[in-house]
């Protein structure tokens, strides 16, 4: 057992576990979107950061990746956690806008509306569903793609996964709601037959069915023929 | 350790930071929980899955000899793993543990209602040490795997799959069943749409796996026999006549389609009217001299169409025009896709290839000199000239597809193609098959895709080695020899031909479930007559028990309905309910089931005969059940239990059997709810 100090608590946590643990454990609650008692942790959303007292001065910390240590001061509800934590709500909140858990997030911070508006779809890239697919499940079937801008959690190739069991724990751990069965299914397959074209039907024959494309190509073809 | 024969179980209740606390009554939880039988200690936490958490359980377990754990708490669906492993880090078997979930199905769907979600958190507690009491230990079945992978069929999937499963470092043995490599590609000129020389491309690629040391190549050599357990199969592999026995963990099956051969009604004649891959032959040979070309593709069957023999006759019309430019060349077809290569068209038709279109139910027919076909572009009929006529058939599954698929019980498509094993079962605990289909086997497969695929065969197969070993939970099922009366039902019924009959000695035959091939449904649980199946942690006493623990404490005047939820769809759906914070009312008690095939009429009446004044079950969605149609046995289970409850005088509206997608919390919401006011409607069933 180690001792260290939260919100001038003293409080003693086990060897080896995080400041976000040590202080859940002593009934001290730090909001946190990404992290999962199943799950290692993984410190991407960043709401759950704190302050340490280090010899060069109090340093911002995330709590559930940082090693509560002996003797440590943690502060976890100080100017500068609620001044990193606003702003970290405010940009969850431009990003996942429909959330209802972080929309209520960011009304207790003081957020009214994000400056910047960032996508639509209300994935935060937690990466929750992507570890418990991998540590709970076994399946692997999603993974956080791309970098920057573009990264997505997608099933590889961005068609429906074969490794997908189909147990939606990563509906249930998403803590925005973002994701959905049919994400990681998928409709399409690499089955060529199952892919589906956009189809018209054909002027003259009238049952058979051609994609637009190669209608209009067709058309063009025959009036040529024609003149 | 102490006797398995006395239980003592250990409760563990957790508040879940505030998350149970602030609606459930934890206190009166501990409370009851200590008083209930076989209970050593009930006991509260924060959060017990925090590591400190997991520590208590682990001192409590050894300090008061604990067999049995009980956690109250969140869904087993994300957390059992955890609380298992921690148990047998202090010497525990992980299957003497049970979760209820009264976050998800208390605390969190009944907010407004704290007394009945209390009363319906005891009820769980109860449900939960019942059945803990029952629980057997099980023992984990290992297989070593193989590290060896077979490829079946050297043609340019199996090639591919093999060298890059020699390159990840795994033997490789190679069967093929004709004389040398290379397959279909072999015997083609030039690829679509590169235009690169077959030949060239596909020698590389032989002489590559050749001279891999890693890869042992068997030609004229076919597959005669699959044995041995998932994992280490045991492969009789017949050439010149000599059968050879090959151990290997994991087999790709890469045996490509054929080129359906002409009927005999057709004017096929090897010389004027010939096959595509004949033409292939012909162009490679460059004895193709034939000024007037019609190319058939031939589109009787619509089923049968393939995007690959389009492809490639439309190449093979470019080629021979532009060859010779002289040369008249038409192109009759009854059907392109709109994957064809939309720049290859348009040069066919800039070459001066002729298109027509025919009427699938007015195929040309071939006479003397000319193709008669009625134009379908041009309405009108016309007579083609030819000296060469080329019939491109669709590519059907080779003859010996069907017997392979039995082999290794790979589930075929209605055209004969292979499907992908791919059942979707428990996570974490599923065994994998370790085997994978590649190329044409598969599909029709042009050059590209097969390859793209046989790397995709190679680097599944590779990731199943590299597990080594495989690690199951026990035998699903067991039969229970002593009640076995041999009658056979289990094994007509078994959706996955896990169970077979034994001979023994002078007494009856026994039914006997194959390990590696059972999956777990439980479907043969219900069907036996004798109540011989048992399946943890699925046994009817456990079921049982968990039913009398609701019905036993069920107060006067109020209503009770249970709810048995297959834990793929209806569940799941109760979680996702919870974690939306979706209220519904608190009357009905969920019982976790594996599969819905494990809805056992005589439960369903035990539940009415013990007071239950409704049941519904929950079953995944119609074609959507992970264990074989698990669900649709189940309806027809309850279709006939109605008949009966109604025969017997009993309202059968208080059985419904709902079908629910595992991430509909919404309509899970909705049909408790209309369950539970039809139940309000109906009253007590008046039974007890």
């Amino acid at each position: 057992m180690i001792t260290l100090t939260i919100d001038d608590q003293e409080v003693k946590a086990l060897e080896g576990s995080s400041l976000l643990e040590a202080a859940r454990e002593n009934g001290i609650e730090i909001p946190t979107l990404c992290y999962h008692e199943a799950l290692e942790p993984y410190g991407s959303c960043r709401l759950c950061v704190v302050e340490v007292e280090t010899p060069r001065g109090p340093r911002l910390v995330a709590s559930c990746v940082y090693p509560a240590e002996e003797g440590a001061v943690v502060k976890t509800n100080s100017e500068m956690v609620r001044r990193s934590r606003r702003m970290t709500a405010e940009l969850l909140l431009a990003a996942a806008p429909h959330a209802k858990v972080i929309q209520e997030l960011a009304a207790e911070m003081g957020v009214q509306e994000p400056r910047v508006s960032l996508s639509d779809n209300d994935c935060i890239l937690c990466g929750l569903c992507v570890r418990a697919c991998k540590e709970i499940v076994g399946a692997n079937a999603i993974s956080l793609v791309s970098r920057g801008f573009t990264k997505e959690v997608s099933p590889p190739f961005e068609i429906g996964s074969n490794s997908c069991v189909g147990c939606t724990t990563c509906v249930f751990v998403c803590p925005t709601g973002a994701i959905k069965l049919e994400d990681v299914l998928g409709n399409k397959s690499v089955h060529t037959w199952e892919t589906d074209f956009r189809t018209r039907a054909c002027k003259v024959c009238g049952d058979h069915y051609l994609a637009p494309e190669f209608a209009a190509d067709l058309e063009k073809s025959l009036s040529e023929g024609e003149a | 350790m102490v006797s398995d024969s006395e239980v003592r179980t250990g409760v563990f209740i957790c508040d879940c930071g505030k998350k149970i606390a602030d609606v459930v009554d934890v206190e009166e939880l501990e409370q009851e929980a200590a008083r209930l039988p076989g209970v050593c200690v009930a006991r509260r936490e924060t959060y017990s899955c925090s590591k400190a958490g997991l520590r208590d359980i682990k001192e409590a377990v050894s300090e008061h000899s604990l067999n049995r754990v009980v956690v109250a708490g969140c869904t087993p669906r994300t957390h059992e793993r955890l609380f298992r492993t921690a148990l047998e880090e202090s010497g525990l078997n992980g299957s003497q543990f049970e979760m209820v979930n009264v976050r998800e199905q208390c605390a969190c769907v009944h907010v407004e209602e704290k007394a009945s979600a209390t009363r319906k958190a005891l009820d769980l507690v109860r449900m939960g040490v019942a059945k803990a009491a029952l629980l057997q230990p099980q023992e984990r079945v290992e297989v070593e795997v193989t590290p060896a992978v077979l490829v079946i069929g050297g043609g340019i999937s199996g090639l591919t799959a093999a060298l890059s499963v020699a390159r990840g470092g795994s033997p490789v043995k190679l069967v093929e069943r004709e004389e040398g490599l290379g397959g279909q590609v072999a015997r083609l000129h030039t690829l679509y749409p590169t235009g690169e020389s077959a030949k060239e491309f596909i020698e590389e690629r032989i002489r590559a796996v050749e001279e891999h040391a890693g890869i042992e190549v068997l030609t004229r050599a076919v597959v005669r026999d699959v044995d041995g357990p998932v994992g280490d199969y045991r492969v009789a592999v017949e050439q010149d006549g000599r059968t050879s026995q090959l151990n290997v963990g994991a087999v790709i099956v890469a045996v490509g389609a054929q080129e359906l051969r002409p009927a005999d009604t057709s004017d096929y004649d090897g010389l004027r009217v010939i096959t595509q891959l004949e033409l292939e032959q012909a162009l490679e040979e460059g004895r193709v001299q034939a000024c007037q070309v019609v190319m058939i593709l031939d589109g009787a069957d619509e089923a049968n169409y393939s995007p690959v023999s389009a492809a490639a006759a439309l190449k093979n019309c470019i080629l021979v025009k532009r060859a010779n430019p002289a040369s008249e060349v038409s192109f009759c077809f009854a059907d392109l896709d709109a994957g064809l290569g939309r720049t290859e068209v348009k040069e066919a038709r800039e070459l001066g290839v002729r298109f027509v279109k025919y009427d699938r139910r007015q195929p040309p027919r071939i006479t003397g000199g000319v193709v008669e076909v009625f134009d379908q572009l041009q309405t009108e009929q016309v007579s083609l000239p030819h000296d060469l006529v080329v019939l491109a058939l669709p590519q059907v599954p080779q003859d010996d597809a069907e017997s392979l698929a039995r082999k290794f019980r790979i589930p075929v498509d209605d055209r004969g193609f292979f499907l992908e094993p791919n059942t979707r079962l428990r996570p974490g605990t599923y065994v994998p098959e370790g085997v994978f289909v590649c190329g044409s086997a598969h599909y029709p497969s042009d050059v590209q895709e097969s390859v793209f695929q046989g790397y995709r065969a190679a680097a599944r197969a590779l990731r199943y080695l590299s597990e080594g070993r495989i690690v199951s939970e026990g035998p699903p099922a067991r039969v229970v020899e002593t009640l076995c009366i041999g009658c056979g039902t289990c094994v007509e019924s078994c959706p996955f031909q896990a169970i077979s009959m034994v001979d023994r000695d002078g007494a009856l035959n026994l039914s006997s479930i194959d390990e590696s091939l059972c999956k777990g449904c439980g479907n043969c649980t219900v069907v036996c007559p004798a109540k011989a199946i048992v399946m943890e942690p699925y046994t009817d006493r456990q079921l049982i028990a968990q039913i009398e623990a609701v019905l036993a404490e069920k107060p006067d005047g109020e209503l009770r309905s249970i709810g048995l939820m297959c834990e793929w769809s209806g569940y799941a759906a109760a979680d996702l309910a919870g974690a939306e914070g979706r209220q519904y009312p608190p009357q009905m008690r969920i019982i976790r089931l594996g599969c819905s095939a494990r809805f056992d009429p005589y439960l369903v009446l035990w539940a009415f005969l013990r007071g239950a004044d409704g049941v519904l079950l929950g079953a995944c969605d119609p074609g959507m059940c992970h264990y074989v149609g698990g669900n649709e046995r189940a309806e027809a289970r309850v279709e006939g239990l109605r008949k009966m409850l109604k025969e017997a005088g009993f309202d059968p509206r208080r059985l419904h059997l709902e079908w629910f997608r595992p991430d509909d919390a919404e309509k899970f919401v909705e049909v408790v709810k209309e369950f539970t006011d039809e139940i309000d409607y109906l009253g007590s069933a008046g039974i007890r």
